[in-house]
């Protein structure tokens, strides 16, 4: 969305007065409404699709590998594409980079749970395809994927769950199913303008943002994890920010985040 | 974009790289303690130069024991396509000797940085050009991206002041258990701020302490930036 | 048409030098020549000093610290600084399976076979690197022109200077024991033969030795930073004393391992897999790369120019009328020889370059001369060779 001049000094001045005016009229804690299918690509042990009010669309794949994780360390993969954008290009690297730490970080993902015996594991493969976005679409992918796994079902196991002393690998029942008992973290963008600090800000206000906070949340534990970094979500308006608005940002991420986990969780 | 690179040479494909066992000797425990030693006077064993690069507009080296970082400032240059009422600047940070980071995480960091030069370089001043800034992580023994942040930011600052490219602050950064603080202001200001692994701390207090400690080194690195400025210049005024 | 009488007044530009230097690099370079020196204020035969910086970075020559990080997989480096361009060259390594040489070398009449076939081919014998050369500019993106050239010619004059034998970089596969109590022990086939009392491992060792054979692939990462000229001498030059600091560690192989099949069921029916385990390197013992010696060859360059008379500045105003006419009738054009071309107005002026890699002894591994604009005379040859002899002494003389 192209703002003028005069438009983007109403907008800031809005967002930043006190208390704050945002354009659709939201809450600094209320999120954009949003639609989840499940459970739609039969060729996928999992999948999402998720719309945001403004347009922005993206679909997750989950599928799965065996593989020996002694061999292979890393059991959870993130691919992201972008429609219109490279593949090397420098939006769909970062969030790879980005949701590739999020999925793997100490509190995120228990990967004991893709175990299978005591050689083999479950390797998941996460598929991200951002159809379109308007804004910084972090928080939508989080929510897909957190979805999407929430709606894997993964063969059933049937063979010893010790196989060191024969070397065997594991063997799975034809058609009956477990469901996959992850919970992925979700992740939270902030905008400060001026000393507000809101929620899920819409393209319009990220125009105007004088910085933005990513902030991780895992639903285990129920606790602010790392990563937590701040965003240049415009080159215009961007500056620094009070010490205060981290903690501020922090605080309302952990108010707030279990709400949305049990409104995904829900479906 | 598995496709075989055809412009380099590549050798054999079925080679393999050397992969190195672990030693499982008692050397390793006696070498992080020295490493924590080390860390409480690191800033003593910082040496700072600019101007090493020829064929770029302004360039800083900055060397410790555990690391050495080369930027290279390609800029103030006209920008093809369309007017643009201000400067545009790209980061490229490149592996050193050893390949430590994948590109996509050092893609990831030089989004970051870009976002904290954003709110510092006088862009206004540049309309429709491109600031370049190129690092080089030639040597880095630490592994840990997060503990090369600050002097990143130290290094590009230098850089970009070499290059006589307007700033409105000197910027560098802290790290403390992982997160990494930027700021601008003597500290009233963070311009950016990074934790991409560990124990987050859910108690305020203790982000407050790591914050507060960040900020004691941002103080500390700045001093040392503006006192080799100024020794600089007085260098330059003498010759 | 007549009634335009203006009068233009032409008044002379003038230039601070280092503007006309960008401006007009031509004229820059004839007006410095004229006047008996480079614009690097260098004597025209004089070469730049190049200073080099012990290794320090790879894994075997570093500290003993260095040695525990397992991701430094750097086997040998080099920084070398000339004028104001440095270059950094890392080595780097890796195993490939020879597939050729699994034929049975005790086998004498295979053996001999394959010599007969290779006689004629003495160059399969040797090896080369694979470079990667990265000259810092400013730009991003695909490697230009210049990079994959001289990546090329250092890939191919490597293998014509005949450094690397193949056999230097045969692996020496040791085996790693396992005992009952877990300990482990490498054995390492060569160290068993230099101690010979030990017949007893010797033949633990006949009987558990690798079936298959390894060579080393070396690769080299060249970063060329603030390039001021051509730099392809910088590059070789670097390369080659980055190749004397180069020890390649020792690798072996998990003594189950060595000939391994396991039986694996799947769906009822069993095959036979046979795991193929890698390779993998001790990150405390290393041997030195063997190179021949007699050949490592340093790079030096040359350049001729023809001095152009009308762009000199006219020194002495009262001789100049005889001199011209002279000049003119016998028409002899002086050509001036450059050592070492830098700056660029020598790189993009001077088209008649003389290249060449020798050793102190005017041992030849490489020469190219290309006569782009001026003539190359056999004297200028003459001083060439000897003056490359000289600056590969000299650049010898720098590595203990």
């Amino acid at each position: 969305m192209v703002l003028s001049v005069a438009e983007k000094s109403y907008l800031y001045d809005s967002l930043a007065s006190q208390p704050l005016i945002r354009p659709d009229g939201r809450l600094h804690t209320q999120f954009r409404p949003i639609e989840i299918f499940t459970d739609f690509l039969p060729s996928s042990n999992g999948s999402s699709r998720i719309i945001a009010s403004d347009g922005s669309e993206c679909i997750v794949s989950i599928k799965s590998k065996v593989v020996d994780h002694t061999v292979e360390t890393d059991l959870l993969q993130v691919d992201i594409n972008i429609a219109g954008e490279r593949d090397d290009s420098m939006i769909v690297e970062t969030l790879t980079s980005l949701l590739h730490k999020v999925l793997t970080s100490e509190d995120g993902i228990d990967v004991k749970k893709l175990q299978l015996t005591k050689k083999y594991s479950f390797k998941i493969f996460v598929d991200v395809l951002i159809i379109s976005t308007y804004s910084y679409p972090a928080s939508l992918i989080s929510m897909g994927i957190y979805c999407a796994l929430n709606s894997t079902w993964l063969p059933k196991i049937i063979s010893a769950f010790d196989d060191l002393e024969v070397a065997e690998l594991p063997t799975f029942h034809d058609y009956d199913l477990v469901k996959l008992d992850v919970k992925s973290p979700l992740i939270f963008v902030l905008a400060i303008v001026g000393d507000n600090i809101f929620l899920d800000p819409a393209s319009n206000e990220s125009e105007v943002a004088n910085n933005g906070l990513i902030i991780t949340w895992s639903p285990q534990g129920g606790k602010v994890i790392s990563p937590v970094k701040t965003i240049a979500l415009n080159d215009t308006f961007i500056k620094g920010f009070n010490p205060i608005l981290l903690k501020k940002g922090i605080k309302l991420v952990e108010e707030n985040a279990s709400s949305v986990a049990q409104a995904l969780e829900t479906l | 974009m598995n496709v075989q690179d055809r412009r380099r040479l590549l050798g054999p494909s079925a080679a393999k790289p050397i992969v190195f066992t672990t030693v499982t000797s008692e050397t390793t425990k006696v070498s992080e303690q020295e490493q924590q030693e080390q860390k409480q006077n690191e800033t003593a064993a910082l040496t700072i130069k600019s101007g090493v690069v020829e064929n770029c507009n302004g360039s800083t080296l900055i060397e410790s024991s555990k690391f050495s970082l080369l930027t290279s400032v390609y800029g103030p240059k006209s920008i093809r396509g369309s007017f643009t009422s201000q400067g545009t600047i790209t980061i490229q940070l490149k592996n050193g000797v050893v390949e430590n980071y994948q590109t996509t995480e050092l893609k990831e960091v030089s989004s970051w940085l870009v976002g904290i030069f954003n709110s510092v370089v006088n862009l206004e001043n540049y309309p429709k050009s491109g600031i370049d800034i190129f690092v080089n992580l030639i040597i880095d023994k630490q592994g840990d991206i997060s503990k090369l942040i600050p002097f990143l930011i130290m290094g590009i600052c230098l850089a970009l002041v070499d290059g006589g490219i307007e700033i409105i602050d000197i910027v560098t950064g802290g790290e403390v258990n992982g997160n990494v603080v930027s700021f601008t202001r003597n500290g009233e200001e963070i311009v950016g701020f990074w934790k991409d692994h560990g124990e987050f701390d859910n108690n305020d207090d203790d982000l407050m302490n790591d914050l507060e400690k960040c900020k004691k080194q941002y103080l500390e690195y700045k001093n040392l930036m503006i006192n080799y400025l100024l020794e600089q210049k007085k260098q330059k005024d003498n010759s | 048409m007549t009634d335009v009488q203006e009068t233009i007044e032409v008044h002379p530009i003038t230039f601070p030098p280092e503007v006309l230097a960008r401006i007009s690099p031509e004229l820059s370079l004839q007006r410095h020549l004229a006047l008996g020196f480079r614009p690097s204020l260098r004597a025209f035969d004089e070469f730049r000093d190049v200073q080099i910086n012990e290794d320090s970075l790879s894994h075997f020559n570093g500290t003993d610290e260095m040695k525990l990080d397992t991701s430094n997989n750097i086997l040998g480096s080099n920084v070398l600084k000339s004028g104001k361009t440095f270059v950094i060259t890392s080595i780097t390594g890796g195993i490939v399976e020879d597939t050729s040489s699994s034929i049975n070398e005790d086998d004498i009449g295979e053996e001999e076979l394959r010599e007969m076939v290779n006689s004629n081919d003495k160059l399969s014998e040797f090896a080369t690197v694979y470079p990667v050369v990265e000259v810092e500019r400013g730009r991003a993106g695909a490697c230009t022109d210049e990079e994959m050239t001289i990546s090329q010619k250092l890939h191919d004059c490597l293998l014509h200077s005949r450094l690397i034998s193949k056999r230097a970089l045969k692996v020496k596969a040791g085996v790693r024991l396992t005992d009952n109590e877990g300990k482990t022990e490498i054995l390492y086939p060569d160290e068993i033969v230099a101690n010979e009392k030990e017949s007893e491992e010797e033949s633990a060792y006949a009987q558990i030795a690798p079936k298959k054979k390894w060579s080393y692939v070396l690769y080299a990462k060249i970063v060329v930073f603030s390039r001021t000229g051509p730099v392809f001498d910088l590059c070789w030059n670097s390369l080659i004393y980055a190749l004397q600091s180069t020890r390649l560690p020792r690798a072996f192989i998990d003594e189950r391992a060595t000939d391994l099949r396991m039986t694996v069921r799947t769906k009822g029916r069993s095959t036979t897999i046979r795991e193929t385990y890698d390779l993998m390197c001790d990150p405390e013992k290393s041997l030195d790369l063997n190179i021949n010696k007699s050949n490592i060859a340093y790079a030096s360059n040359f350049g001729i120019i023809d001095l152009d008379p009308e762009a000199a500045l006219e020194q002495s105003e009262n001789e100049d009328d005889e001199d011209e006419d002279t000049n003119m009738d016998v028409d002899e054009v002086k050509s001036v020889f450059l050592a070492d071309l830098d700056t660029e107005a020598e790189e993009t002026s001077i088209r008649s370059t003389i290249s060449i890699i020798n050793d102190k002894n005017g041992k030849f591994k490489h020469i190219s001369l290309v006569g782009g604009g001026s003539k190359i005379t056999p004297d200028m040859i003459k001083k060439a060779l000897i003056l490359s002899k000289e600056r590969s002494t000299d650049l010898a003389s720098k590595i203990k």
